[in-house]
């Protein structure tokens, strides 16, 4: 099995028990969650030797956090202690035409304030196969910045394969400071994951004629992108979940690849996921999928078919994190999406 | 009084609103799969307290203005509580201030863990709060925590204590010392700042002694401040902790004016449910006591007590005793002879 390494930010997720208003709910369900941590714990589930690199403030509600990847067999070896806060965010789920809300309280974390020279990444990546960062990461401050680069030359250094998932945030940064930043760490990608929103906003790739409210698609866009990004930055492979929000119970769940040397392309079986029971976390369990595919050197189409099997069952558990196995995701792939009972 | 009895409030108080997160029952913060989720902050408390025996009662604050932020007004709004001088914060930053609590039992101690840093209320402007606010209320009150939390909120505090002083309104300040949020000398040159504006005093016995670097016997102490300052009223809760489950609580108040001390015996043996916040509750009482009477000590000690003990046996931050609940208490605890055992 293979060794990967995560670096992020993990929060600590307060959400509204049964698709309550946060006006209503008496208490919140406590789950820790972040998009890098969700995929090494996904990474775990496949049989992956996951690492998850960050920072939790010395307290009760940082300790849980790192619980939390022990329980889900992440390495956590390489988390440190410091900083005054664990970032917090606050989720109402949504359900059919309500969207679900999202309140952030992540300023002044322990992962906000971290510095590089808190971390040896000489030994995080020594013997590692997989990088995997998101755009998230750089948003949060900017230190965060500078921890990111770090990562990434020593990651690049110890001749570790390097992807990113592009992930726009409007509420952590501009548009035009996540193009400045991420267009600099781009040379030290090999794997680009994102959707036509995030290679708008982050990379400044606009696909043809795509409304993400729309619920259509135009996969013709995607190859034109893909190839002027594969001819800008050298990726290995240039990846996009589709998805197509019919309501927020109701999506079109499918994801296109690019060979970024043989410009092949391949668009993956749709799948028409409804009820969403909880989406936060669906592009990092995608993510994850991808990542084991190629870990496991599957081609890109099955490597994609697997990703996008992965991530759709991910929609139907609720919390951060796809608990879901291997096993589970072949059998999806194989076809039986039927939900009866395996005994 | 003409003037007072036009004004729209009895009490407002300053100060930060929290989200208190709390595991359930005695579970640890440390496995809770759920947080109970309510809202705290000592002068929130007190204005509860005085809301619930009939106070027309409001907290000056200031709160982001997204969901959080709407989730926390509601439900102060829902205890009857003015949200007409909660100040918003737009910004992308804004944020609530958070504590998580777990519960203790002995010999296991409550566990507070504070997440209040740059917070929404931290910025809070004396230039943003409305000129109307001074002469809204009969009194204002606050505490030492408001002006522990930041030199922006100390000058805002005393700046606001002055004009609210200024305008006519009774000034009533507890110290609330909290070593985990400055130093006694840092305590001592701040409150020392606005005690020439206070009418009402708080203190206990320790912070007399122990952050004011008082000398002699308790009333010795509380006679020094009225003789020191021009101060009206001093108050001292004086609580003994048997054991974490019983406590004995009561009070002395000292009226400046006539040069006397109101006391009476203690509630004794109190089964603690919970006693975080039963100071708090004491204010609300002596204010109610002295708000409703125009200043009788008597009635101060006996709501304030009544309030307080009852307070103990009662789980969360916030009082939830109303007027008849506490006199049937104050009759109950002067009644000499047999007591019914229930309330039916």
């Amino acid at each position: 099995m293979a060794k990967v390494v995560t670096m992020g930010e993990i929060m600590l997720r307060l959400s509204t028990p049964n698709h309550e208003k946060f006006i209503q709910a008496d208490e919140f369900d406590v789950n820790y969650g972040g998009g890098e941590a969700n995929v090494a714990v996904s990474l775990a589930n496949y049989g992956h030797d996951a690492q998850f690199v960050t920072a939790v403030p010395d307290n009760s509600i940082g300790e849980c956090a790192v619980a939390t990847m022990r329980k889900y067999n992440v390495g956590t070896k390489f988390i440190a202690r410091s900083g005054e806060r664990l970032g917090i965010y606050f989720l109402e789920t949504g359900s059919a035409m309500r969207a679900s809300n999202v309140v952030y309280d992540r300023a002044h974390s322990s992962i906000a304030t971290a510095v590089p020279d808190q971390f040896d990444f000489d030994a995080i990546f020594s013997d590692c196969d997989w990088f995997h960062f998101t755009g998230i990461t750089p948003a949060i401050s900017d230190g965060a910045i500078l921890l990111t680069e770090a990562a990434l030359k020593a990651a690049k250094a110890h001749g570790v394969t390097v992807s990113v998932d592009l992930n726009f945030r409007k509420k952590l940064w501009t548009s035009g400071k996540a193009q400045k930043v991420m267009t600099g760490f781009m040379q030290y990608v090999d794997v680009c994951i994102g959707n036509e929103e995030d290679a708008e906003k982050v990379l400044g790739f606009r696909p043809g004629a795509t409304d993400v409210t729309s619920g259509e698609l135009e996969l013709g866009g995607y190859a034109d992108i893909f190839s002027q990004m594969a001819d800008r930055f050298g990726f290995k492979y240039i990846i996009s979940s589709l998805r197509e929000s019919r309501s927020a119970s109701d999506n079109g769940w499918s994801a296109c690849i690019m060979d970024g040397k043989t410009r092949e392309f391949y668009h993956s079986k749709k799948y028409h996921i409804t009820p969403i029971v909880d989406r936060v976390g669906g592009g990092d369990s995608f993510a994850a999928g991808l990542i084991c595919g190629l870990l496991d050197g599957k081609g890109m189409r099955e490597a994609l078919e697997f990703a996008v099997a992965a991530s759709a069952l991910k929609h139907t558990i609720p919390g951060d994190v796809n608990l879901v196995t291997r096993a589970d995701v072949e059998s999806l792939v194989g076809g039986d999406g039927s939900g009866r009972v395996q005994r | 009084m003409d003037k007072m009895s036009s004004r729209n409030f009895d009490l407002l108080t300053l100060g930060q609103l929290l989200l208190r997160l709390s595991p359930p029952d005695n579970e640890r913060l440390s496995r809770g799969d759920t947080f109970v989720k309510q809202v705290g902050g000592a002068e929130l408390n007190v204005a509860v307290g005085a809301a619930l025996l009939g106070l027309h009662t409001g907290v000056i604050s200031k709160l982001p203005s997204h969901d959080i932020g709407s989730f926390m007004k509601g439900k102060i709004r829902s205890y009857g509580v003015s949200d007409d001088f909660f100040m918003y914060d737009n910004s992308p930053s804004a944020r609530v201030g958070i504590y998580f609590y777990e519960n203790g039992a002995y010999p296991r101690k409550p566990k507070v863990i504070y997440d209040r840093a740059d917070s929404s209320f931290y910025s809070l402007n004396i230039d943003e709060i409305p000129h109307e606010v001074y002469a809204a209320s009969r009194c204002f009150h606050t505490t030492g925590i408001t002006l522990a939390l930041n030199e922006q909120l100390r000058r805002t505090t005393i700046e606001m204590v002055k004009r609210f002083k200024a305008a006519g309104t009774l000034v009533s300040f507890d110290v609330n010392f909290r070593g985990n949020l400055w130093s006694g000398d840092q305590a001592r040159e701040a409150v020392r700042e606005i005690l020439p504006y206070v009418d009402i005093f708080f203190c206990s016995e320790d912070t007399a002694r122990l952050t004011f670097l008082k000398t002699g016997t308790a009333r010795e102490m509380m006679k020094s401040f009225t003789q020191e300052f021009p101060i009206s009223i001093v108050a001292s809760t004086q609580r003994i902790v048997h054991s974490p489950k019983r406590h004995t609580f009561g009070s002395v108040i000292y009226d400046g004016a006539r040069g006397e001390f109101y006391e009476e015996e203690p509630y004794r043996d109190i089964e603690v449910v919970d006693r975080i916040g039963s100071g708090d509750a004491y204010i609300a009482g002596a204010l109610y006591g002295l708000l409703s009477t125009g200043g009788d000590c008597a009635r101060a000690v006996a709501f304030g007590n009544a309030t307080a003990a009852v307070k103990n046996t009662i789980p969360g931050d916030l009082p939830s005793s109303n007027l008849d609940e506490i006199e049937t208490i104050i009759q109950a605890h002067n009644q000499r002879g047999r007591q019914s055992e229930m309330a039916r």
